[in-house]
Formats: C-alpha cells, structure tokens, sequence
C-alpha cells in the first residue's frame, strides 16, 4: 500500500464510519512517517468516538407534554402584540385565556320582546304549567282508575285500601277522616281544572286532546265561520275572547291555591 | 404526543447536550423542539423521513440558542472561566479524565456548523446527504466541514497531551 492508497482507505474508513483493511492500513502507517500522524489522529478519534457516541438517557415527556398544554400567557394590553421571528409558529389557542366580560356588547346582545308581548307569553306559560302539572296529578291520582279491590300489578302489598272495611274503621278512624277530606278536594281540583283546561286549549290545542276533552265545548271555536262572519270579525271575536279566558284561568289558579292551603 | 416524544427524546437531547454543552439549557431547548415540532407536524411530508426533518428543527433551536448566548456576557465569562478550571484541572490530572469530555471539551471549541455537522455525523449517524439537508448545504460542503471538524478536534487534544494516551 502507498501514501496514496493509505489516504484513498482512511477517507472511506470516514465515510463508511468503518475501516475494512486494518491491517494494511496499519502496516503502512508503521513504516510511512508522513502517514503515521494521520493515522494516530485516525485512531484517537476512533477511541474517542467510541465512548462519545453512548446514548444518552432523559425523560422528558411530562415536561414537554405539561409545556404543551401550558396555557399561553396573553400579550400585555397596549403593546405592539406582534411575535419576535424566533417564536416560531403562531401559539395554538389551546388554553388560551380569553377575557370575559360582564357586559357583552350592544351586538351580541339579543333583542327583548316588547314589555306587554313578554308578560303575556310569560302569564301564558304558568298557566300551561299549572294546568299540565294539575292534569297530570288528576290523571295519576290513586283511587282514580284503581279500586281498593283491583288486583292490578300497580297494588303493592302493603297498599293501604283507600275505602277501608266498615269493621276497621274504629281502628283507623282519624286516617279515613283524612282521606275523605283529601278525596273531596282532589275532586273539586279535578274538576276546576278540566273546566278551566277547556279554555286554556285555545292556547294549546294539543293540550285538549291530551286531557281528553271532548271535541264539542261550548268555548269551542266552531272550524267554519258563517257566512255572514267576515275572517277578520272571526279573529278579531278570538282575540277578545282570549283576555276573557286568562283572567278566567288566573281565577282558578288562586282557587287551587286557596284549596291547598286550606 | 406521549409517543412521539418518548421516541425522539433521547434523539433529540443528545444532539441539543452535544451542541450546547449544558444540561439544564439542552432540557430546555429539547422541549422547545419539541413544542414546535407539534405546531409544525402539518408541514411534515410523511412520505419523508421524520428523522432529518425533526432533527432540522432541534438544529435551527440550537442554532438560536447559542446566538441568545453569545449575547449574554456574563453568562459567556462564567463558561469561559469553567472552561478555564476545567483545563487546569485536565493538566493535573490528565490520566483521569475521560477521552470522551476531552472530545466533547474539543468540539465546544469548533465552529458552530463543523461542531453541527460532527454531531449530526458520528452521534445520528446521518449521511452527508441527510446532513445537507438539515444544514441547507451540498454534500461537498458538509463533506469538507467534517474533515476539518475532526482535524481540529484531533489538533485540539494533541495539544492536550490526550494523543499520546490513545496511540500508545
């Protein structure tokens, strides 16, 4: 091997991180003393690589994943807000905080209906209510649809029989008392509320075939007009019945009250 | 995310510790690559290596870390004086220090784009190609910067005395 060829193989021995012909490499570095502190820098980096190029162990994984969801401080207010060119890319808004405030802005704010279109629709409501949540307690109400003496899965065995054995009564006298009293204002609920429901199904029509009234009631609009009714007077006859109505509905809501305080 | 960082992070903090010499700042720009390495993944072609595209944003980080040190004085005296104990404790007892500091002592004296390069060569195994492609340059240039990279290294721990250890 000569100089040449010695250089020629060291650069590959570099390129290839391997050196294929030690010993003719070396063999020719023992005898050439030109080419011999080319190849002691050769092996001392070699040596040195050896050791340097050990992995490095770090765990930096919660780190980067707690620096990731870390939220981003906001710009101080007044400033140019811009980023410096080695930030990088633009901040994610993961977590950004954003500013809330107290009073949103004349455009996001969303119209209120007029004063008396609101309070209408608002009595309206309650009313619905009062008499769905009536309906409903009358429609489940025990002793209803289910006698003393039925043997329907809804009896438990320990139900209480709503009308006692008269040779029992001495026994539960105050309770039987108790349950004819409730009885009797249940049905006067029961039967105010169907009344008033009547009128309210104006409102909701749906309401009236949930309750199952019947289809003709006096308060019953008829679906055809007369002749001699034009469809403007027809409206206008509903809508000065609907006042009516209300105060008719608010009547027997304060009736209830009264019924249930007592 | 979890994965993708369990698997790069040792990849990434050995080259971020070669080129920066400094444990806690090589943490710290380890997961500031990291970071932008997440914001960034939609501009990864997948039909490439994620290697050398990840490695080329750990270079860039290194790249402006050092820069953001070298403009700060007092931190460049203290290193500089370190470095100054380090050496004076290396002529006393040379026998014990380690081969492999006097090299990573040795290469904290190259130029930043030969010390890049001899990292990305010997610690990542990358070819001249890939390293081309990380540093933005030909494969000549890269080539002539590892040859130089390790003929000073090599100058650098003749001077230390460490060559006549190795080679004897």
């Amino acid at each position: 091997m000569n100089c040449k060829q010695f250089q020629s193989e060291l650069e590959r021995a570099i390129d290839d991180r391997q050196l294929s012909d030690r010993s003719a490499v070396s063999s020719h570095a023992d005898s050439c003393e030109s080419c011999r502190s080319a190849w002691q820098d050769f092996l001392l980096l070699e040596s040195a690589l050896a050791s340097w190029t050990e992995p490095v162990e770090i765990d930096l994984v919660e780190r980067v994943i707690a620096a990731a969801i870390k939220p981003v401080p906001s710009p101080p207010s007044g400033g140019e807000g811009g980023r410096r060119p080695d930030e990088g890319a633009p901040r994610t808004s993961v977590g950004k905080p954003v500013s809330v405030s107290t009073s949103p802005s004349p455009a996001l704010r969303a119209p209120s209906p007029p004063r008396g279109e609101g309070a209408r629709q608002t009595w309206l409501t309650i009313a619905t209510v009062a008499v769905v949540v009536l309906g409903a307690a009358f429609a489940f109400r025990p002793g209803l649809n289910q006698t003393a003496d039925d043997d329907s899965p809804l009896q438990t065995p320990g139900h209480i029989p709503l009308e006692p054995e008269l040779n029992e009564v001495d026994q539960y006298a105050g309770v039987d008392e108790l349950l004819a009293s409730t009885r009797s204002a249940w049905d006067g609920i029961a039967s105010k509320a169907v009344n008033q429901a009547s009128d309210l199904s104006v409102f909701m029509p749906d309401l009236k075939a949930d309750l199952g009234l019947p289809e003709s009631d006096s308060t019953t609009i008829p679906d055809e007009p007369s002749p001699e009714v034009s469809p403007e007077k027809e409206s206008r006859e509903k809508e000065s019945l609907i006042p009516g109505r209300i105060n008719r509905a608010f009547d027997f809501l304060l009736d209830v009250s009264e019924v249930t305080t007592t | 995310m979890r994965a993708f960082t369990t698997k790069y992070q040792n990849l990434v903090f050995s080259l971020c510790l070669k080129m920066l010499r400094h444990r806690e700042d090589a943490e710290d720009v380890a997961q500031e690559s990291f970071l932008r390495v997440f914001r960034a993944l939609d501009h990864w072609d997948p039909s490439r290596p994620m290697k050398p595209w990840l490695l080329t944003i750990v270079a860039n980080r290194c790249r402006t870390a050092l820069e953001k040190r070298s403009k700060l004085p007092s931190q460049n005296d203290l290193a500089i004086e370190l470095e100054s104990e380090r050496r004076e404790h290396s002529k006393h007892e040379q026998q014990e220090v380690d081969i492999a500091e006097e090299l990573d002592l040795a290469l904290g004296e190259l130029r930043e784009e030969y010390r890049m390069c001899f990292v990305l060569f010997y610690q990542q195994e990358l070819s001249y190609e890939e390293i081309g492609e990380i540093l933005d340059r030909p494969q000549g240039t890269v080539k002539t910067w590892l040859h130089r990279a390790r003929g000073q290294i090599a100058e650098c721990l003749r001077e230390r005395g460490v060559i006549c250890e190795a080679s004897s």
